[in-house]
């Protein structure tokens, strides 16, 4: 009988050195951010698995360096985490095809940008049997680069990309109240429609950490 | 260091523990006829040895700016050790055992956190008599490989990673004789180990060698009463 193995086989007698610094988008040193190394991560903003072979954090200056394990993958990763604060970044390569003669990745500056939390609030109070269909167009806070060797893959990478999510209101559902993270500045686009009538539009520039949206219809 | 590998040394000791007995009762008869000869800091026909056998524990402390140094800090290890004297006080040996570590700081050496290393090696060395009940011993290794067995990582599915290194070992020993044939040790090794493990440039000095000590103490068995070569010549 064959016994499949999802056992992770990592290079014997090996280490390598992940470096670079990490500044938001005014140019500022980020700190204590996160840097892992990881295999078998997955392509989406949370990991599928934490197969972490080094961790460390950047220092005032915002550089790190980080010795690592090292394991030949298809899907080796390092992961940026800037914390709640901050956006996400993920250096992806195919490290079976691809392994730096110095064994280190430097990622040089990676840049993260400052994120938001954008809370909304959508309340009938028209009474029943009025209806309303919205969406939220918004970009996220996650940065994935993907890596033939030293060649950027915009094909597999997927960065700052656009997101939508919308709801349909009735008597079932009237109200809702959620939240979703962006990056600060952004714009986000509210569109919507009242009871089947044509659709309106509303362009919300997010200049706050916590940028509360209410809506009555 | 395996279970096997220590099951077989625990059955040797047993067996060298009987044989000894049987040769200290043997020898016993024999030298109620000899005269007696007083100690010697370098020599002692009295108190010659053929074989000894050691077994023991030891704490490892790890020291130095490389990456057992600051990465690693020491915990436990056991050791077993088997040498011949092959003229007077002068022996070789074989020794196998282990070292455990805790990682302390996985942003110097990767994400686990522990580390067993398997220690072979053979060595040689000389035996001094300073008093009738010490012997004080220095020995080298003369060839020894070292096993980074790297354990304890945030998925079961990674369940260990290996490095490999060359042991040098200068160790000292005193053995205190409660019988003829039976002691108690103390001892002291210096251990360096010449990795292999493949680093970038700036690395090199981090990885390229660990140190650690070890402060040990242990059980010594002893057999037979003539070194080899003496059996030969004389």
């Amino acid at each position: 009988m064959t016994v499949l193995s999802c056992e992770v086989q990592l290079e014997a007698n090996t280490r390598i050195l992940v470096e670079g610094t990490i500044r938001d988008q005014d140019n500022v040193p980020i700190s204590e951010a996160k840097i892992s190394v990881l295999t078998k991560r997955g392509n989406y903003s949370s990991s599928e698995n934490q197969y972490i072979l080094g961790e460390g954090y950047s220092n005032a200056d915002g550089h790190f360096s980080v010795i690592s394990l090292y394991d030949g993958d298809e899907d080796f990763a390092i992961e940026i985490d800037g914390g709640d604060a901050y956006s996400t970044y993920v250096y992806k390569t195919n490290t079976l095809e691809f392994t730096p003669l110095d064994l280190t990745f430097n990622l040089e500056t990676v840049n993260l940008k400052k994120t938001a939390t954008f809370n909304y609030d959508i309340v009938r109070t028209s009474g029943t049997s009025n209806t309303l269909s919205y969406s939220f167009k918004y970009l996220d806070g996650f940065c994935l680069e993907y890596y033939d060797g030293s060649t950027l893959n915009e094909y597999q990478s997927s960065c700052y990309q656009e997101h939508v999510l919308g709801q349909f209101l009735n008597d079932n559902n009237p109200d809702t109240e959620w939240l979703f993270s962006l990056p600060l500045g952004e714009v986000v686009t509210f569109t919507y429609s009242i009871n089947d009538e044509p659709e309106q539009t509303e362009f919300i520039t997010i200049n706050q950490d916590n940028y509360d949206f209410t809506f009555n219809y | 260091m395996t279970l096997r590998s220590i099951t077989n040394a625990v059955c040797f000791t047993c067996i060298c523990l009987y044989s000894s007995i049987g040769f200290a009762q043997e020898l016993a008869i024999e030298n109620e006829f000899e005269t007696t000869i007083g100690s010697d800091f370098f020599d002692s026909e009295q108190r010659q040895r053929f074989f000894a056998m050691t077994i023991g524990g030891h704490k490892p402390f790890t020291s130095g700016d490389n990456f057992m140094g600051k990465g690693l800090e020491g915990k436990s290890g056991i050791d077993f050790k088997f040498q011949m004297y092959v003229y007077k006080h002068f022996f070789i040996g074989l020794a196998t055992g282990a070292s455990y570590f805790d990682v302390k700081n996985q942003e110097l050496v990767g994400s686990y956190r522990k580390s067993r290393i398997a220690e072979n090696y053979a060595y040689f060395g000389y035996e001094f008599l300073p008093t009738d009940k010490l012997r004080l011993g220095l020995n080298m290794s003369i060839d020894g490989d070292l096993d980074y067995k790297n354990t304890g990582f945030s998925t079961a599915d990674i369940a260990e990673q290996h490095d490999s290194a060359k042991l040098n070992r200068y160790g000292v020993y005193l053995h205190y004789e409660l019988a003829s044939h039976f002691m108690i040790y103390v001892d002291y090794a210096y251990n360096v180990s010449k990795t292999n493990i493949d680093v970038p440039f700036q690395l090199d000095d981090f990885f390229g060698k660990g140190k650690y000590h070890s402060i040990g103490v242990g059980l010594v068995f002893t057999i037979g009463n003539r070194d080899l070569i003496s059996r030969f010549i004389n």
